[in-house]
């Protein structure tokens, strides 16, 4: 599959028009649990994360992605977050992950003179990551 | 967009002309807050923010300059500082105080263009604006800026302005007194003062606020100037942020 439509929605935005790269990340601790007698290491999994990693094309037009993320980090609200790997309707082959998560960092501008306006973001998670196929 | 026309206004100066280069940065920090009800997946709260910025460009010395200014501004804490993402009226900026920790007075190899940068961290809120003045023409007579719809303030929200005066001529002590003033319609027909900032005779910057509740959602500069064949260059930026 090559990936050139990704959907990703951030609560009703849908902001797939913005998004260069993309990347969901699912983390699970790992706790040492190894003891006297073990000629391994034995470990179980503890606590599990995630990031969405995105890159971005700026936008400082009224309405557009500027003025969609900018209240995110400065309210430091709680987003619905949907990514797809199409933007076709859900589905075995097209699954979704959603969950609820916050933006801690924002770089509204950086750059310089002849760049593309870009920013990255990562979206830390707040709770579970869902995979669904419906 | 491509990066052509941002502007930098750092105190009296428009840096404009001599970076390259931009950055402004924002972060909160994560408060981690996962409890045994929570499924085994993290959970975590923002807690302060912090802005920081990064300013690259071309080494330039005398009066007025970019390395004068950088000078007087290291170490420095309240400058005000303007990031423009446009050089037009109504574009989005970004407004703070600046706190200015590292500046990198001279750079280069034999060959190069001279280089200098400095960098900080904003020493207030970091509010998002828009430019109500632009710095695209100097203006010579009294007058009022375009009206924007910025909101109303409520009692825990604030409106943050800054004023860049970055050149004056005439004579007969040419004065320029700007205020950000507030109607409840796009006609002002009946506009409030809001912040009124301080008569300026001389190129410098000021920082003024307004605190909320406000229930006027249109907002606009009205500017007085006299003297003799006054001119001044300035911009003002303005944004609602928390009180």
């Amino acid at each position: 599959m090559i990936f050139k439509d990704a959907y990703v929605k951030l609560d009703s935005n849908d902001i797939s028009a913005y998004v260069m790269s993309a990347t969901l990340n699912t983390e699970s601790a790992t706790q040492d649990s190894h003891t006297m007698g073990d000629n391994w290491t034995e470990v179980e999994l503890g606590l599990k994360s995630w990031t969405l990693e995105l890159e971005l094309k700026q936008s400082f037009t009224a309405s557009e992605l500027d003025s969609i993320l900018w209240p995110y980090f400065n309210n430091g609200s709680t987003i619905a977050v949907e990514i797809r790997p199409t933007s076709s309707a859900v589905g075995s082959g097209n699954p979704k992950w959603t969950g609820n998560a916050i933006l801690p960092a924002y770089t509204p501008l950086q750059g310089s003179v002849g760049d593309l306006a870009s920013t990255s973001i990562t979206l830390t998670g707040v709770g579970a990551v869902t995979r669904a196929t419906s | 967009m491509i990066l052509t026309h941002c502007r930098i206004y750092h105190g009296a100066y428009n840096l404009s002309g001599d970076l390259n280069s931009i950055e402004l940065s924002l972060e909160a920090d994560s408060q981690d807050i996962t409890t045994f009800n929570d499924g085994g997946w993290t959970k975590v709260a923002p807690g302060l923010k912090t802005g920081n910025f990064a300013l690259e460009g071309y080494f330039a010395a005398g009066s007025s300059s970019i390395s004068e200014h950088l000078n007087t501004e290291f170490a420095t804490v309240g400058t005000p500082l303007t990031i423009a993402t446009n050089n037009t009226d109504g574009c989005t900026a970004y407004l703070t105080r600046s706190a200015t920790a590292q500046v990198q007075v001279l750079g280069g190899t034999v060959g190069d263009a001279g280089k200098i940068s400095a960098s900080g961290t904003a020493s207030t809120d970091v509010v998002r604006g828009t430019i109500l003045i632009p710095t695209s023409s100097a203006l010579t007579a009294t007058g009022t800026g375009t009206g924007r719809q910025l909101g109303a303030l409520s009692a825990s929200q604030a409106l943050y302005a800054s004023l860049h005066v970055v050149s004056i001529s005439g004579t007969g002590t040419p004065s320029l007194t700007v205020k950000v003033q507030s109607d409840d319609n796009s006609g002002f027909t009946s506009p409030t003062d809001q912040i009124t900032f301080t008569a300026a005779t001389a190129v410098g910057a000021q920082w003024g606020t307004k605190a909320g509740a406000v229930t006027d959602n249109y907002w606009r500069v009205s500017y007085t100037i006299s003297g003799t064949n006054p001119s001044f260059t300035f911009v003002v930026a303005a944004g609602i942020g928390d009180a």
